[in-house]
């Protein structure tokens, strides 16, 4: 998932790869931007992000991959997103950090990192080691500037 | 996150430079979309958008047309030769009345230039210039920008970001273009170098203020550029006789197959539509490959749907 799916979703990819050598993973990058339920709810138009999807997802098993999980409206917006390309076998998602108490959509994870309870006043910011901040890996639950 | 500085689409000169790279990149993201299974995101469902076109139009009314549905806006469409304008009604009526029946957003073609300035000063909705007469037509220039930005970058894979240093002729009927207008405007906001080439009847006095270079020897104005730009020799709005005859013209104005072969350079070939052929352009050269004038036609709806997603996103 655009944008901050990606760094998990690279990594974990890297990590199977090694361990299961000659496994094919195909790998896409999925912006859900257009399909957002908040558009004009928002101060400025939100601007997408490179779609890439070089596979067919028809008959596909396909793990969403996204850092951290919130209110649940991105991924309801990327499943609308992906189904436009084609209709997989099986959806599942996969997010590091499952905020559980903030849930907006009946949409629950498969895979969760880890499940944090944080109010809605802090804000989770999860950074990686090659995503340029040069902050390393780390979750911070940081108190939110709105 | 970004927003553009305004909240109409009138002109380009009305726009920055940010404007124009936002649209522009909006516009690569559409793209992606229209080659999809699926060409169409639900981004604009609770947006109503009116056509009005005072004159007639084949490209553009259909590309406007077909990015609004590639967005799930609700489209009415109206044309003035089927409607009460020929009863008398005036301009803000008609489209009043129109927008009684809650449009959001108003895209219009008219023939007299400043009619969607006049629009946008009495009514309240987003308009988007489809043309005026021969003032501007700013979404022709922004997809024939991004169209050469992406020839122009197809080696390295990549569409360029800029247009600077890049030499692009203007050919034809200048002084009735509503496209050469907008193309100066934006070909020099991204840096290029414009030259202008046609009969001296056909381009006005003083254009060069814009900074343009104006050059009445054809084959000069080939050898110089990297891009040609050709435009039609627009009849309908010729009152008086501008050269003498239509042979004469293409004659000394008339791109063909031999002078392009003659050139040391392969240059790309672009009309905005549509094509006189046999006049202003020869069909060998309009159907040849150093040509992209469906190209210009194809990135056309990518660059509509990023302004209108970018304006929608302005509407309260």
């Amino acid at each position: 998932m655009q944008p901050r799916g990606v760094f998990l979703a690279k990594r974990i990819r890297k990590t199977l790869e090694e361990l299961l050598p000659g496994i094919t993973i195909n790998f896409g990058l999925l912006d859900a931007t257009f399909y957002r339920d908040d558009f004009r709810h928002r101060e400025k138009p939100l601007l997408a992000e490179e779609t890439d999807i070089e596979f067919v997802v028809d008959g596909k098993e396909v793990v969403l991959v996204d850092d951290v999980f919130y209110t649940g409206r991105t991924i309801r917006s990327a499943l609308d997103a992906l189904l436009d390309f084609g209709r997989p076998a099986k959806i599942e998602l996969l997010v590091l950090i499952d905020r559980r108490l903030s849930r907006h959509v009946p949409i629950t994870p498969d895979y969760v990192g880890k499940t944090i309870d944080a109010v809605t006043s802090e804000k989770v910011r999860v950074d990686w080691d090659h995503d340029g901040n040069g902050r390393g890996d780390a979750v911070w639950i940081v108190p939110s500037k709105e | 996150m970004s927003n553009l500085s305004v909240k109409h689409l009138i002109a380009i000169k009305d726009l920055q430079p940010e404007d124009v790279q936002l649209i522009l990149n909006t516009a690569d993201n559409f793209k992606e979309v229209l080659n999809r299974p699926i060409k169409r995101v639900p981004t604009l469902r609770d947006i109503t958008i009116a056509n009005i076109f005072f004159e007639n139009s084949t490209r553009t009314r259909i590309s406007f047309e077909l990015a609004e549905k590639r967005l799930s806006a609700d489209i009415i469409n109206f044309s003035s030769s089927s409607s009460s304008v020929k009863k008398g009604e005036t301009l803000i009526d008609t489209v009043n009345n129109i927008l009684a029946m809650k449009v959001d957003m108003v895209v219009m073609r008219h023939q007299s230039p400043g009619a969607p300035v006049l629009l946008s000063k009495h009514i309240d909705a987003t308009i988007i210039n489809a043309g005026d007469g021969t003032h501007e037509h700013p979404t022709q220039a922004l997809l024939d920008a991004y169209s050469m930005m992406e020839k122009l970058g197809e080696k390295s894979g990549k569409r360029l970001n800029d247009l600077k240093g890049v030499k692009v002729a203007i050919i034809g009927d200048i002084l009735h273009s509503r496209v050469a207008g907008s193309n100066i405007h934006c070909l020099k906001m991204l840096g290029a170098e414009v030259t202008l080439c046609g009969p001296p009847t056909l381009i006005p006095k003083h254009i060069a203020s814009m900074g343009v270079n104006v050059s009445y020897n054809l084959k000069e104005t080939l050898e110089w550029c990297d891009v040609a730009n050709i435009l039609r020799i627009q009849l309908e709005r010729q009152d008086i006789k501008f050269f003498p005859s239509l042979r004469e013209y293409s004659l000394y104005y008339g791109i063909n197959k031999e002078l392009l072969n003659a050139l040391s350079k392969e240059i790309i070939i672009m009309h905005p539509g549509p094509i006189n052929r046999g006049v202003e352009i020869t069909s060998d050269v309009a159907d040849s490959k150093q040509s992209i004038i469906l190209q210009q036609v194809e990135n056309g709806v990518a660059i509509r749907m990023a302004v209108l997603y970018l304006l929608a996103g302005r509407l309260d």
